[in-house]
């Protein structure tokens, strides 16, 4: 378990604002938790491949490759299929010829409209075959099932509205997926060691409190942001690493 | 609370056990430097965000820099590369960042030396990097001598803290160095001179931004400086007609950034530097006395002139706003002055003002381009870092703007939305090449409406009729740009446009094919089509003259009616069969109708299980059928293609998957039929461009993928586009033929980087049609051939007239295609120079064209 990120978690100070290029937090909590975790992150910025969520069901492989040839040549798209009726399910892959290529759609198309539907696009380590299959109970993306609204664009409901309201109700959204191994010690000790809110504001009394303690700044400079939120919600969303039978 | 009560629940247990208790790691605490680091860096990135704090910031940052800066070494390297990327990053931000250096220096003058001391050693860098090969760079990395200019702007907004010799001396050595290269070649223009002239000039009103008026000496200096640059600076206007936007009629002078440069300056310290107070910040009350004047440790060192000339070319990679500079700067204009009445709402580029903004917009385009979000605001908040007033309210219209000149012809008209947006379309109608690639500036502009929508709209509705009203003489590349800009831009507002204002040209040219404005609203339209999977959006936006243009086929479907009655003696192939999308070889009156389904299961199968003998075999049965088939082997041909293209018709990995897969099959199967070559590849593509009538984008990505497997040629696909069918040439109209012309060629360029043929083939062909154009036309050898006034007042009948006027536009659509293409492939076509010199003179004899024609090509060397 590698719980720092080594050149990820390095604070630096060579951009005055940050880069949209960079994995996003889901990625970096994910590799936290992932003893190749930093192997996957390097990876994912020299793989040339992304990965696409928030698509509409609708949307076709031929409109993926209009909007993102315009950052580079595609190799090859991956649509993401309902694993039980290998229809498009709201997310794909796409391959690039060159690594940069792929950073240039995270940078550039991020958030942008296709089909009426703000995408959203992260770096990926590479695609392996059976990643392209939904991992939720109804074949789809499981963030679908956690779903409230109604989104006609990426199947409506996933369950029934009455289903879902009554068991549900007054319940934290995924407490069904945090349960088990995510809830234990070891998921919980890596967090610990960031420096929460409140506590970095009660470090000074003034807004540039001076340095009275001298700590080797280069071993503890890890995590730029503060405590990352421990939701579930982007965790289960997509990277489904269920390989169908 | 709650440790009280584990703390019992543990004293419960076993003594022993106590030992053991699993203790909640301690949390790793953050050493106060870099906590300190991480609070301030910040604040300093955003200096002069909210004016209101500014004071309080400068004051608070800088006793804070003045106690901390040399105790930590981590401290004071944050901190200089804090300044350091806000300096390249931001540099609408420099003199507050200025400020802050000289509040500290007040306060701690070891502090205030050695910054001064970084961005001088940082200048140093970047000039001994501008004279070595370090190989790609960075895509927000704006070239060495860019960054030379930023650092330098730097260094004279420190004037007050630097000996008056030292930082002219620096000006003098750069200056010096433009004027000997220029000097290299007499006749020539050198771009990097070009760009450290410019560069440099523009920065000198910068060493009086916290000096006006009150330092004599250094103001007889700047003029001295002056004066010795003008009488020794040469300069080389280049008109180079391939570089132009406009084919002919520009709505605008041509002029270079070169030229204004030293006139604006000039004027701007004329008259007490009065312009110049009305542009910078006064912010004298807040800059402390400064204790004394430093000099720099060393002299600039600038690399040799020889180093240089390797590199004055500039080619540097994605990003450079130096390799802008490699052809001549010309200026671009969108919103003209008096466009939309007495005033402009752009500062004119011939003002310092106007070229500045437009530097700092490009600068900060370029240098922030991995966070597109962080551009939009930061040329949101431009206005704060100069003197109030320069613009008028953010979102004014028109009509406002109009309204309040009247009342105070005084009052600014000067739009800053106006002044960004036709900055950053200088970049995506940059030529010979952009800068970035086009999604970044796409979507920079449609972030920059969504953050603002009631503003910007109207902004990009009047560059999207300026672009349209010119669109007859605007270059061919440009027109297709254009029309993807405003396909990305509608499919991320809902499909929304007055479509009604374009109304009469679709009605006046409808029966045209050749129109330039009924090509790009055919074009859009379709485009659109692709970008959505609700067709019915696009068909609710658009108004019933419009609607025409849903129908999305490539060729008439009497024409692929016509393709495949042509493989059939007996058969009767129906108008409606010939409209799907589907295979019309199962139809079920076609006798072999189930063979071709056996076909089509053989394809299906998998890789392991399928045996050429057994595709042999079925296409031994159709043998039986020749009676019925005109032409045995091309049917084949057409056949097979179809059959593949079909089963993969769901997707284009599907068809990439059955190519791929099938490729040695068809390749071996093709070889043994009796078909020559070229016949037999242009059977294939007809074959899948007949099949993807509907869509001929998805058509032409599975010709790609057939080109991969090597079962077509690029020569093919390129003669496939360029062909003339019932007199249309789809390459001169169809984005998407357009589109695949431009991607063969690129991918040429990539896998067989020393191989000109496609090249040649393409430019001749060209050329072929151009000398039928002329033909047709039938004008003599001497006369220009012009294009009709079609303004509303002109008294030419469209529709009488249409077959004239086709040709017309034919013939420039077809000589706008050259010039494109020799300047996008300028190195390809560099070493076929003479050849077409001495060739396109024999082919063409019209002069008008030859001339043209033979400018261009001359003009290939130097782009």
């Amino acid at each position: 378990m590698s719980s720092t990120l080594a050149e990820f978690d390095e604070l630096k100070w060579d951009h005055s604002v940050k880069r949209l290029d960079k994995p996003s937090s889901y990625l970096l909590r994910k590799a936290r938790r992932n003893p190749n975790g930093l192997q996957d992150l390097r990876q994912s910025l020299v793989s040339a491949t992304i990965y696409v969520g928030n698509l509409s069901f609708y949307t076709s492989e031929e409109q993926i490759y209009e909007l993102f040839s315009k950052c580079g040549m595609i190799k090859r798209i991956i649509m993401g299929l309902d694993r039980f009726k290998f229809t498009p399910c709201g997310f794909c892959f796409i391959i690039y010829n060159e690594p940069k290529e792929a950073l240039n759609a995270v940078k550039y198309l991020s958030d942008t409209k296709l089909d009426d539907k703000n995408i959203t696009i992260d770096l990926d380590p590479g695609f392996e075959d059976g990643r392209q299959f939904g991992r939720g109970k109804n074949g789809g993306q499981v963030s679908d099932e956690l779903k409230f609204e109604y989104d006609a664009a990426r199947g409506g409901f996933a369950i029934p509205l009455a289903q879902r309201i009554a068991p549900r109700f007054g319940q934290p959204k995924h407490m069904p997926h945090r349960g088990g191994r995510r809830n234990n010690n070891r998921f919980r000790s890596q967090f610990d060691n960031y420096p929460t809110n409140e506590e970095a504001m009660s470090t000074g009394k003034s807004r540039y409190s001076g340095s009275n303690n001298t700590g080797n700044p280069n071993e503890l400079a890890n995590g730029e942001e503060n405590i990352p939120e421990q939701s579930g919600m982007q965790e289960d969303e997509e990277e489904d690493n269920y390989v169908p039978q | 609370m709650v440790d009280r009560k584990r703390k019992r629940a543990y004293e419960d247990d076993d003594e022993s056990f106590q030992d053991y208790r699993p203790r909640v790691p301690k949390r790793q605490r953050i050493p106060p430097v870099v906590q300190l680091c991480k609070e301030m860096m910040p604040d300093i990135c955003t200096i002069g965000e909210s004016p209101k704090a500014f004071a309080d910031d400068i004051k608070f940052l800088s006793e804070a820099v003045v106690n901390e800066y040399g105790h930590e070494e981590y401290f004071n390297n944050a901190f200089l590369n804090t300044l350091r990327s806000v300096t390249l990053e931001q540099p609408h931000k420099q003199p507050a960042i200025a400020l802050l250096i000289l509040a500290i220096n007040s306060g701690n003058q070891v502090a205030g030396k050695s910054i001064l001391n970084f961005f001088f050693d940082e200048l140093q860098k970047c000039c001994d990097a501008s004279a070595e090969d370090t190989g790609p760079s960075e895509s927000n990395d704006t070239g060495p001598w860019n960054k030379v200019k930023l650092y330098l702007r730097m260094l004279s907004l420190l004037s007050p803290m630097i000996i008056n010799d030292d930082i002219i001396g620096i000006y003098q050595r750069l200056l010096d160095l433009a004027v000997q290269l220029n000097n290299i070649d007499e006749n020539k223009r050198n771009a990097l001179s070009e760009a450290i002239f410019t560069n440099t000039i523009l920065n000198i009103p910068y060493l009086f931004y916290f000096k006006r008026g009150d330092d004599e000496t250094l103001k007889n200096h700047v003029e001295e400086l002056i004066t010795t640059v003008e009488g020794a600076y040469k300069m080389r206007i280049s008109n180079i007609k391939l570089l132009s936007e406009y084919d002919s009629n520009s709505p605008y002078e041509i002029t270079e950034l070169i030229q204004v440069a030293l006139p604006n300056v000039k004027k701007v310290l004329a008259n007490n530097m009065d312009q110049l107070s009305q542009l910078f910040c006064d912010w004298k009350d807040l800059l402390p006395e400064q204790p004394d004047n430093y000099g720099f440790n060393d002299a600039l060192r600038l690399p040799d002139i020889e180093k240089l000339s390797n590199y004055s070319s500039l080619l540097n990679g994605v990003g450079s706003v130096d390799n802008m500079w490699k052809g001549p700067r010309y200026c671009f204009h969108v919103y003209l002055p008096h466009s939309s009445g007495e005033f402009d709402t752009v500062l004119p580029v011939s003002s310092y003002a106007g070229q500045l903004f437009n530097d700092v917009v490009i600068d900060v385009v370029q240098s922030l381009e991995f966070n597109r979000k962080e551009v939009c605001k930061q040329l949101n908040i431009l206005p704060l870092f100069f003197k109030e007033g320069i613009f008028a309210n953010m979102g004014d219209s028109i009509a406002q703007i109009a309204a309040i000149y009247e009342e105070n012809p005084l009052a600014s008209t000067f739009k800053l939305e106006d002044l960004e947006i036709e900055a950053i379309l200088s970049l995506i109608f940059k030529l010979p090449d952009v800068s970035q690639p086009f999604a970044y500036f796409y979507t920079l502009l449609v972030d920059i409406c969504q953050n603002n929508p009631k503003a910007i709209a109207p902004v990009f509705g009047r560059a999207f009729r300026f672009f349209y009203n010119n669109i007859e003489s605007l270059d061919f590349e440009l027109r297709q740009r254009f029309l993807d800009w405003f396909s990305v831009q509608m499919s991320n507002f809902n499909f929304s446009w007055k479509w009604n204002e374009w109304e009469e040209d679709s009605e006046k040219f409808r029966d045209s094919f050749y129109n330039p404005k009924i090509i790009f609203m055919k074009n859009l339209v379709r485009k659109e089509l692709r970008l959505t999977s609700n067709v019915s959006e696009v068909d609710d936006s658009l108004p019933n003259e419009f609607k025409k243009f849903m129908e999305t086929s490539y060729l008439p479907a009497e024409e692929v009616q016509e393709f495949y009655q042509s493989l059939f003696t007996n058969y009767q192939v129906k108008l409606e069969d010939a409209k799907k999308n589907d295979l019309l070889f199962t139809q079920s009156d076609i006798p072999f109708e189930s063979i071709v389904r056996d076909l089509a299961d053989y394809v299906h199968k998998q890789n392991d299980v399928r045996e050429i003998s057994e595709l042999e075999a079925i296409i031994e049965k159709l043998r039986e059928y020749s009676s019925e088939i005109t032409n045995f082997d091309r049917f084949i041909v057409v056949l097979l293609t179809q059959v593949v293209v079909h089963c993969g018709s769901r997707s284009l990995s599907h068809a990439n998957k059955y190519i791929t897969d099938l490729k040695d099959e068809l390749t071996a199967i093709f070889n043994k039929l009796e078909i020559e070559n070229e016949a037999k590849e242009q059977a294939i593509i007809d074959a899948v461009l007949a099949y993807w009538n509907i869509n001929s984008q998805t058509g032409y990505l599975i010709v790609d993928a057939l080109k991969f497997s090597e079962l077509v040629s690029a020569k093919s696909v390129l003669n496939h586009c360029l062909s003339e069918k019932n007199g249309r040439v789809y390459a001169l109209a169809d984005i998407t033929a357009i589109d695949t012309i431009f991607r063969t060629l690129s991918q040429q360029l990539i896998t067989n980087a020393g191989d000109n043929e496609a090249f040649e083939f393409v430019f001749e062909k060209l050329c072929l049609g151009l000398k039928s154009s002329i033909e047709t036309i039938g004008v003599s050898q001497a006369d220009n051939i012009v294009l009709p006034d079609l303004s509303q007042q002109s008294e030419i009948d469209p529709i009488n007239e249409l077959p004239k006027l086709e040709i017309i536009w034919k013939y420039f659509a077809t000589l706008g295609f050259v010039k494109s293409i020799l300047r996008k492939y300028s190195s390809q076509y560099l070493p076929l120079v003479e050849k077409f010199t001495t060739g396109m003179t024999n082919v063409i004899s019209h002069e008008p064209t030859q001339k043209q024609l033979l400018e261009w090509i001359n003009e290939v060397p130097q782009i």
